[in-house]
């Protein structure tokens, strides 16, 4: 037997359709017994059918437009892509740049050697006899390390440089062919002048004989 | 829907004649949908376009083990909740209990349309996870196990939301001065 608790628990999915057929039989039993229950099933099934009580707008779907978006999508995310891999492209020339700067290249006696850092004072095997060891003037590695860093900048600067020179040769370039397709367009508009010259000249001769 | 399978399968190889049908199918559905969802706003139109264009640009993510209905609700539920959050729609507090301000007036067809009114007040009063529910099993007529599937949520759970959601529609149309009484006539 079924409480009223759990009957009017049950009273919203019972509208729709939703319960067992155990739980409806249940359920059924249950409201033929209490009023109150039956009274908020009538009521619940009001507002149901209440919500059906709405109008809706006729909407029509623009099917060239969604291809349009798309496109426009693309060319969004590839433009993304495109930033995202010069970003990349710039941070791996810099660390690559970095690196060069530490590793130390040497050559010769045949051997080929690649070192991390500074190179290290050469060992100097120390006399037999006691000497005094005169004191350290300036550290070496220090001299080693402004050399690179001057070298760095220097590179840096020319590439800088480089970048400029190729920027102004582009610009360059684009004026040129701007100036190409403007004097082309001049052409264009000056033979388009000329034919219609020609064509109303034609049409004269044409129809004036036989007016 | 049976073929809504092969429209896509056909769509996905190249045919753009199924994209239109399924446009031309769903559009009516989903419009619909976001009219209950958003209220019935000048969005709607707009709405459903983007949704068709999200479709469209996703559509390699469709598998066809899945509905494509559920899929495309989850699409414009997507949208709904994206639309929402930026226009910070919140939960409007329940109205004080008392007598209403405004009963049914007696004319029969302004009194639908006064009712077709309150019903959408009250929809847009409703916090969202029971608009969600409400909508789609009432107006969409999911299935509580494609629910299930597209809010992620189980479908006991979602049951017991649609029971809440439809008696704090009964309290809100109360409140707004459609009572048992009034709605009955």
């Amino acid at each position: 037997m079924m409480t009223c608790e759990l009957a009017r628990d049950r009273l919203p999915l019972a509208l729709t359709g939703d319960l067992s057929s155990g739980e409806t039989e249940l359920l059924n039993a249950h409201l033929e017994q209490c009023p109150e229950c039956r009274r908020k099933s009538a009521a619940l099934e009001t507002v149901r059918r209440a919500l059906d009580d709405v109008s809706f707008p006729e909407v029509v779907v623009d099917v060239p437009r969604i291809y349009v978006g798309a496109a426009e999508h693309h060319q969004r995310s590839l433009r993304t892509w495109r930033r995202l891999a010069f970003a990349g492209m710039a941070v791996a020339a810099s660390l690559l740049l970095f690196l060069l700067s530490r590793l130390d290249f040497e050559v010769g006696n045949g051997q080929f050697v690649v070192q991390w850092g500074p190179r290290p004072a050469p060992v100097v095997k120390p006399p037999d006899r006691e000497v005094t060891i005169p004191p350290v003037v300036a550290a070496p590695a220090n001299r080693d390390l402004e050399e690179r860093v001057e070298i760095l900048s220097k590179l840096v600067r020319a590439f800088s440089d480089d970048i400029d020179a190729r920027d102004r040769q582009r610009q360059d370039e684009i004026a040129a062919v701007v100036a190409r397709v403007e004097r082309l367009r001049t052409q264009t508009s000056e033979r388009l002048a000329e034919n219609r010259r020609d064509l109303g000249a034609l049409y004269n001769v044409q129809f004036g004989k036989r007016d | 829907m049976g073929d809504d399978a092969e429209l896509v399968r056909r769509w996905q190889n190249g045919d753009p004649a199924a994209f239109e049908a399924l446009v031309r199918r769903w559009q009516r559905p989903v419009a619909r949908f976001l009219t209950r969802m958003i209220g019935p706003s000048g969005l709607v139109p707009d709405l459903c376009q983007e949704v068709f264009l999200r479709v469209h640009l996703h559509r390699h993510r469709y598998r066809a083990q899945g509905c494509f209905s559920t899929w495309l609700y989850s699409i414009a539920l997507n949208l709904v909740r994206d639309t929402a959050r930026r226009s910070a729609r919140s939960y409007v507090a329940l109205p004080e209990e008392g007598p209403a301000a405004n009963g049914p007036p007696a004319d029969c067809a302004w009194e639908r349309r006064e009712l077709g009114e309150a019903i959408d007040v009250a929809l847009d009063r409703l916090p969202l996870p029971l608009r969600e529910v409400l909508v789609l099993r009432h107006y969409q007529s999911l299935s509580f196990e494609d629910m299930a599937r597209l809010l992620g949520t189980p479908a006991s759970t979602l049951k017991s939301r649609f029971a809440v959601a439809l008696r704090r529609m009964q309290q809100l149309l109360t409140a707004l001065g459609w009572g048992e009484e009034e709605l009955s006539t």
